[in-house]
């Protein structure tokens, strides 16, 4: 007897079914071309031959009936319709992308989302792709940074694309960005990188045009006095400075000043970082000619020197910014008193009114070891001087820090060697808040001037708080990069309620309760019940 | 032309015979004039330390949470009823196309919408006559106009689904099942580049009304929900017109 295998059809359909739904599973967990998967793709094709060949008259009867071939008809006109759809929209959206200004209105009355007309120019003059990562925790709002770069993109032609990182998860990232805090972007271009403390259209920007500048700043680091060394590797040294400098477009070299005869021409910015021993008179003479001529100069002293020769320290820098610039070190040491514990070490309290230090707000850098820096009551003529950072002030119970900058280098010298205790305050004490750090500026030369009053507070032993930020935005001032980029500004208008609404404040409120809660919605009730009853009387 | 116009003006004046129209008319209101309220308390109070009025968008944003609901709501029993009372049939056998029932169907429920978009419109109103120098009409513009290319997306869809069922319950809890994907399920769009990429973030459902949101008009949104309207509209005939071979 014939065996009728035609039963057994339905089962190469039902193994059909299953491989094509293993597949799918297989290729959601692996999304890859895997052997499972090719496994699963041809058990499905083996249960459809196999249904095939046990039933091929139904199968030839399904192909040429009604349904399949209406179905068929309905399948392609379905798909005809979608490719359309898929094109319109491709051409659409490639349009774009391409022509932004033709396609797209911002109908705000500030033109809130539209890019000031500097940032388009930057955005087309990108030689190469840059990549914005912005690293966000959810702790941050993150929504007016990401309209921001997503009209960056849209308006970059592709040349400018962009990427959320959550710091949290991925900290060796951000580590190696240079992030030292939440909300912060770091633009990169082939090997170059700015990071952008604070997200604004102006701060980004500033960043791309600096990124675009093939314009090359050499800073020379001086190495005559035992200064902090840029190529060096111990904790003293200032190799992260150094690596970030030159992802920004810096070429950072050393001098030795004492040995050269001169400074060299290509020489835009000179730091001076830590000195063991004063620099010669004959450097701080080289040093002044610099600066006449439109230079750069960053002196970070702390107090060490006072601290190892006292009262017979003879420090021509020093008498130099003074006299020339209006810029005193002081002859002290800044003591800080918090938790009912003296520390020699300083933090900033607040910050001058200047751009160095404007986008410093969120940072509290440490300074380990820090003296007075003032500036003269009247400035020499031609010089614009500001004190920009002052530790914290002397609050009566010291909470939560206070500061003063004790004069008695003596006493200090005693307790730190165990022969008596810190020297309390004084009158002769500059009393908090200290300033420890002070910029001039020649507005005939050109010439700028950055003294900070602590010695090692960017080298690689402060990665974090703000501490080498503060010195990369000292550097980015002297380097006269902060007016590369001024936006038109944009018009913002202020609302606010009448005054009418504010004398009566409680009666609107109770006023819009009652009209939007109450009477709208009732009048949707009341209509809906006269319909109903018109209804029922209609029958 | 004609009877799809016929038919919309009988949809639409059978919303207002229609109780679930009121309901959705009710819910909608109070929704929205709920959350208008608490925006406006909140901003009376922050005035009294500095100069701050809700923008435009106040009585905008909350309405897409609300259409998810209304939608199919609206929607439900366009086409399923009819399939159930069996007047389906007397209408496809009239002298007019599939196409036609199904356009005339949506344009109906999208004019009792518009009907409603249209009384919200007194939350700006009131705002611009509440500050000074009143608000920012653009953004109203961009806004307003977001909402309706939405709703008249959603309505699409909601539509096409109602097609597919017999039952209006069935239709409605799909129809929001759908829509609730639509609106919550947002592919991550970050700007990275590639095609891949740009094709996941192009179909993020929500990304397209968040330039509206913000006061802008992009030509890819616009035609972005216009595609998805006639992509609904599209299934739904295509639904309706295999009654007759199936």
């Amino acid at each position: 007897m014939k065996r009728d295998w035609s039963r057994y059809a339905p089962v190469g359909l039902i193994i059909a079914g299953i491989a094509a739904f293993i597949a799918v599973c297989v290729y959601i967990i692996v999304p890859k071309w895997s052997i499972w998967l090719q496994l699963s793709l041809i058990s499905m094709v083996v249960g459809l031959v196999a249904y095939v060949a046990l039933v091929p008259g139904q199968v030839r009867q399904a192909i040429k009936g009604r349904q399949v071939r209406y179905g068929f008809n309905t399948l392609l006109m379905s798909l005809a319709f979608l490719g359309s759809l898929v094109v319109v929209n491709y051409l659409v959206f490639y349009n774009a992308k391409m022509n932004p200004k033709q396609t797209r209105w911002d109908l705000t009355e500030d033109k809130s989302n539209t890019l000031a007309s500097e940032t388009l120019d930057a955005l087309s003059k990108l030689p190469d792709v840059v990549h914005a990562q912005a690293f966000y925790t959810p702790r941050t709002d993150s929504s007016t940074t990401q309209q921001l770069l997503g009209n960056y993109a849209k308006n970059s032609k592709g040349k400018f694309v962009y990427e959320f990182i959550n710091p949290d998860q991925k900290l060796t990232l951000a580590t190696q960005a240079g992030i030292t805090a939440d909300g912060q972007i770091v633009l990169t271009m082939g090997d170059r990188k700015e990071l952008v403390s604070v997200v604004s259209e102006q701060e980004l920007t500033s960043a791309l045009v600096k990124l675009i500048s093939n314009q090359k700043q050499n800073v020379y680091f001086l190495q005559d006095e035992g200064e902090s060394d840029p190529n060096g590797t111990s904790n003293d040294s200032m190799s992260h400075v150094r690596d970030t400098m030159e992802s920004k477009n810096y070429a950072v070299k050393t001098l030795k000043l004492a040995v050269e005869a001169s400074i060299p021409q290509d020489a835009n910015i000179i730091i001076i970082a830590g000195p063991k021993q004063p620099v010669s008179q004959t450097s701080v003479d080289r040093l002044a000619k610099f600066l006449d001529s439109g230079g750069s100069l960053i002196v970070m002293e702390g107090p060490d020197m006072l601290l190892s020769k006292g009262a017979s320290l003879t420090d021509p820098l020093a008498d130099y910014l003074s006299k020339s610039w209006g810029i005193t070190l002081g002859n002290d040491v800044v003591i800080t008193l918090e938790a009912n514990q003296l520390t020699l070490e300083a933090k900033a309290g607040a910050y001058g009114n200047h751009v160095i230090t404007q986008k410093m707000g969120a940072y509290t850098p440490i300074f380990p070891g820090a003296r007075s820096v003032t500036t003269a009551a009247s400035a020499p003529a031609g010089l614009t001087l500001t004190e920009i950072v002052l530790t914290t002030p002397n609050y009566a119970n010291c909470f939560p820090a206070c500061s003063w900058a004790t004069t008695d280098i003596a006493g200090l010298l005693a307790a730190a060697n165990g022969k008596g205790s810190v020297p309390s305050q004084s009158a002769a004490d500059v009393q908090g808040p200290v300033p420890i750090a002070a910029v001039g500026e020649n507005s005939t030369t050109k010439g700028r001037v950055v003294v900070f009053g602590s010695s090692g507070f960017a080298s690689d032993e402060y990665q974090t708080l703000g501490n080498q930020d503060l010195l990369v935005n000292a550097i980015d001032w002297s380097a006269k990069q902060e007016q590369l980029i001024n936006l038109t500004p944009k018009a913002t208008k202020q609302r606010s309620f009448t005054s009418s609404v504010m004398k009566y404040s409680n009666v609107t409120s109770n006023l819009i309760f009652l009209g939007s809660v109450i009477l709208l919605p009732g009048a949707v009730i009341f209509a809906g019940v006269v319909a109903w009853v018109i209804r029922r009387r209609r029958g | 032309m004609r009877n799809i116009w016929t038919i919309a003006k009988r949809e639409y004046k059978l919303y207002f015979m229609s109780p679930v129209a009121y309901v959705v008319a009710f819910l909608f209101l109070i929704w929205i004039g709920r959350i208008f309220y608490l925006n406006i308390k909140d901003a009376l109070q922050q005035s009294l330390y500095q100069p701050y009025v809700p923008t435009a968008t106040v009585s905008i944003g909350p309405m897409i949470l609300i259409l998810v609901f209304t939608m199919p709501a609206l929607t439900m029993r366009l086409l399923a009823e009819e399939q159930r009372s069996g007047t389906i049939e007397l209408l496809l056998t009239a002298p007019v196309r599939d196409w036609d029932v199904v356009v005339g169907k949506w344009l109906g429920a999208f004019l009792f919408m518009l009907t409603l978009l249209a009384i919200t419109w007194i939350y700006p109103i009131v705002l611009n006559m509440m500050s000074s120098p009143g608000i920012d009409q653009g953004l109203l513009i961009s806004g307003y106009l977001g909402v309706i290319l939405l709703t008249a997306s959603l309505l699409a869809v909601g539509v096409a689904i109602s097609s597919l069922f017999n039952n209006q319950v069935v239709a409605f809890f799909v129809g929001l099942g759908v829509a609730l994907v639509l609106i919550l399920v947002q592919p991550a769009s970050t700007g990275a580049v590639g095609t891949w990429s740009d094709i996941v973030s192009y179909l993020n459902y929500l990304d397209h009304f968040n330039n509206f949101y913000q006061g802008v008009i992009d030509l890819k949104d616009v035609m972005y929900y216009l595609s998805v309207t006639a992509l609904g509209l599209f299934a739904g005939s295509v639904f309706v017109e295999s009654r007759r071979w199936r």
